[in-house]
């Protein structure tokens, strides 16, 4: 127990290092900024976003579309407020001086084959940007790996061709359902497929996983208000990087 | 941390010197009590050149490297081929299952006719088969406690796989079927399915050995391009594809009964061996990409648009080849009679080998418990290295004490045929 708490320490501390740390709180308080800091290269724009910047270019308001599963629903938060995709909105909109909207279309169920059928709507709306969380739903049903890496590919390249950037979001992690369910295939497929299209990936399974081992995030609370304060911390660390891995993906580009 | 380290490594040794210990007596047992038909059937194997220790020290290697890659967070399992090149462990280990399938029935299908080797071969998938049922049985008790004790909103989509125990009646029937296997499940089925069709292979392999691998060899091309594969319940199909990896297994079964000698080979060493160097070289420099993005860089686009996806299900040539490639550079590198394959300190490696089956079987709960003791009590670097450690050494101690077992089992059944031979007055 002992080695654990000093470990978590040795941890908080080099996290604690501005040096590594992920994002800069530019309007928000230093020590959010902090709690969330992962190492950086963990949220690092690995790509481009050719179409984004362009829409940036018209000076014209962001519409960006988020397709996704339970996660993305917000479960577990003390308020629909706190859901990432919301924390997302306001964060894209504070880092890019920018009026942001995140349209949402999120459920429970949504595999990466059924979320193909969901872009169209999206795609009406002259979106330049779609976050795809997606994974967790294909690995708890088992669908054929395949399938799911080949929905992915047709989904990027659908979205791509009607002039929108696509960043995927990975599974989210907790040792407790990494124990029952093998998502190693899956997690590989995704970011397999993603350096294939040239498309970014947020690791939000890295990001979860750096939580849990420094102790900032439990996932087996004890009781409801840790649970929501949990969540809350998640969701919100959660849509700050993601808001700042696309900004830093848009400075890549100039 | 550097406590756990210390502790972690004593306990090792521990386990190893009693591993050692456990080895000396089961020769000084097997010396004193076999001495003139132990080295008889030394002599024998010699001449035939039939064991190799390659095999046994290879496939040994190969289950370690299946037990570290099972537990997830354990950065032990860097060591592992899988994040050197294509492949991994699975293919070393149904490459040298097929071959020692082949070696070990075959004999029976000499000495004793087609339908005794099909019954051997199927006692051994019955095995197989209770083995896949008791893990299925462990990762129940698995997911009811967590459903039971894990209840965190966040998580709802996940703990979408406790609804197999809403259904029991159907879930039940699936597993028994072979169709429903939650996480680490997958090898076995594939075992259990090859080596179902493993008496018409053998006996076809005896006759008409290159008709059976252009057979084999279409088989893997036509379910590769066409996705033929089993499905799975609720949904999905097998993780591997016993119509694709078939093909290695087929090959390893060749290999087994062309005694490893190939004499093409030979001479075409000079010009494979710096192709397979190279193909090794850049499969490992793409394999640390996916750990170091800073080197993927130096990917060109055009060859990862070509290799990507490589895909596991089906066996993937690109696989394959790698498998090839560092299977021959091993056979070249290191001879039968290589001092290192008899290094003591190896030698629970070459134990392990010997008894697969038993050690596969073990290695999964094994790594099923590391796993559970690194998610529910301690997660450490030390406490990592010390379940390695630890799940090692039951491997190896499992592994003594069947050799031990299998020994004193042939002896007390060599001394009862002797007292069976003697005139006696009734049987107990």
């Amino acid at each position: 127990m002992t080695r654990r708490l000093l470990l978590a320490l040795l941890l908080a501390f080099g996290l604690a290092d501005p040096a590594v740390a992920g994002v800069g709180g530019r309007s928000s308080p230093a020590d959010t900024a902090e709690a969330c800091a992962v190492p950086a290269e963990m949220v690092a724009p690995s790509q481009t976003m050719p179409r984004l910047t362009a829409a940036m270019a018209t000076g014209k308001p962001l519409m960006v579309g988020l397709v996704g599963s339970s996660s993305s629903l917000g479960r577990g938060v003390s308020s629909p407020s706190h859901a990432y995709p919301v924390m997302l909105e306001k964060d894209l909109q504070e880092l890019l001086g920018r009026k942001v909207t995140v349209l949402t279309r999120a459920e429970s169920g949504l595999t990466a084959p059924l979320a193909l059928a969901r872009f169209d709507e999206m795609l009406s709306q002259h979106v330049a940007l779609v976050v795809w969380e997606t994974g967790t739903t294909d690995a708890v049903s088992g669908l054929a790996l395949d399938r799911f890496g080949q929905a992915i590919g047709d989904g990027v390249r659908m979205v791509q061709a009607h002039g929108a950037d696509v960043l995927l979001v990975d599974i989210q992690y907790s040792p407790q359902t990494a124990m029952v369910l093998n998502f190693d295939p899956y997690l590989d497929y995704l970011h397999r497929e993603a350096e294939a299209n040239d498309v970014m990936v947020f690791h939000r399974w890295d990001v979860m996983r750096a939580y849990v081992d420094s102790g900032r995030f439990n996932p087996a609370p004890d009781g409801a208000q840790e649970q929501f304060r949990n969540a809350d911390f998640v969701n919100g660390c959660i849509g700050r990087l993601l808001a700042g891995q696309i900004a830093a993906g848009l400075k890549r580009q100039n | 941390m550097t406590i756990g380290l210390i502790v972690a490594t004593r306990r090792g040794c521990g386990s190893f010197a009693e591993g050692f210990r456990r080895k000396q007596v089961v020769t000084k047992i097997s010396a004193q009590d076999h001495l003139p038909g132990t080295t008889a059937a030394v002599q024998q194997n010699v001449a035939k050149g039939a064991r190799d220790i390659r095999v046994d020290f290879f496939r040994g290697m190969a289950l370690i490297f299946i037990f570290l890659d099972h537990i997830p967070d354990n950065n032990m399992n860097w060591i592992t081929i899988r994040n050197f090149g294509f492949s991994d462990a699975t293919e070393i280990f149904v490459f040298i299952s097929g071959y020692s399938a082949a070696k070990a029935y075959s004999r029976y299908l000499e000495r004793d006719g087609i339908l005794f080797a099909t019954a051997r071969i199927l006692k051994r998938c019955w095995q197989l088969y209770v083995t896949q049922l008791l893990l299925f049985l462990a990762f129940t008790a698995q997911v009811a406690y967590t459903a039971a004790h894990f209840s965190n909103p966040m998580f709802s989509e996940e703990m979408n796989i406790v609804n197999f125990l809403n259904e029991p009646h159907v879930t039940i029937l699936q597993a028994l079927l072979l169709r429903f296997r939650p996480a680490n499940m997958d090898i076995l089925p594939l075992y259990i399915v090859l080596l179902g069709g493993f008496p018409l292979i053998l006996w076809g392999l005896a006759r008409l050995r290159w008709m059976v691998l252009l057979l084999s060899a279409v088989l893997y091309l036509a379910a590769g391009a066409l996705h033929w594969n089993l499905s799975t319940w609720p949904d999905g199909v097998w993780l591997f594809n016993p119509f694709t990896w078939q093909f290695l297994f087929v090959l390893g079964a060749a290999c087994g009964l062309s005694r490893g000698e190939f004499p093409w080979l030979v001479r075409l060493q000079s010009f494979i061996a710096p192709l397979a160097v190279l193909y090794l070289s850049a499969s490992c420099f793409i394999a640390m990409g996916w750990r170091f993005p800073l080197l993927q860089r130096w990917v060109p686009d055009l060859l990862e648009a070509l290799i990507y996806p490589i895909d596991k299900t089906n066996l993937d040539v690109l696989r394959l080849l790698h498998f090839f490639a560092l299977a021959f550079l091993v056979r070249w590198l290191i001879p039968a009679n290589s001092r290192l394959l008899t290094w003591r300190p190896l030698h629970p490696v070459e134990i392990c080998g010997q008894h697969s089956l038993e050690i596969f079987s073990i290695s999964i709960f094994l790594s099923f418990l590391a796993h559970l003791w690194l998610v529910e009590v301690n997660d450490s670097l030390g406490s990592q290295l010390s379940v390695s450690l630890i799940g090692f050494s039951v491997m190896a101690g499992f592994a003594y004490y069947l050799h031990w077992y299998h020994q004193a089992e042939r002896k007390s059944q060599a001394s009862r045929a002797g007292a069976a031979s003697l005139p006696s007055g009734g049987t107990p």
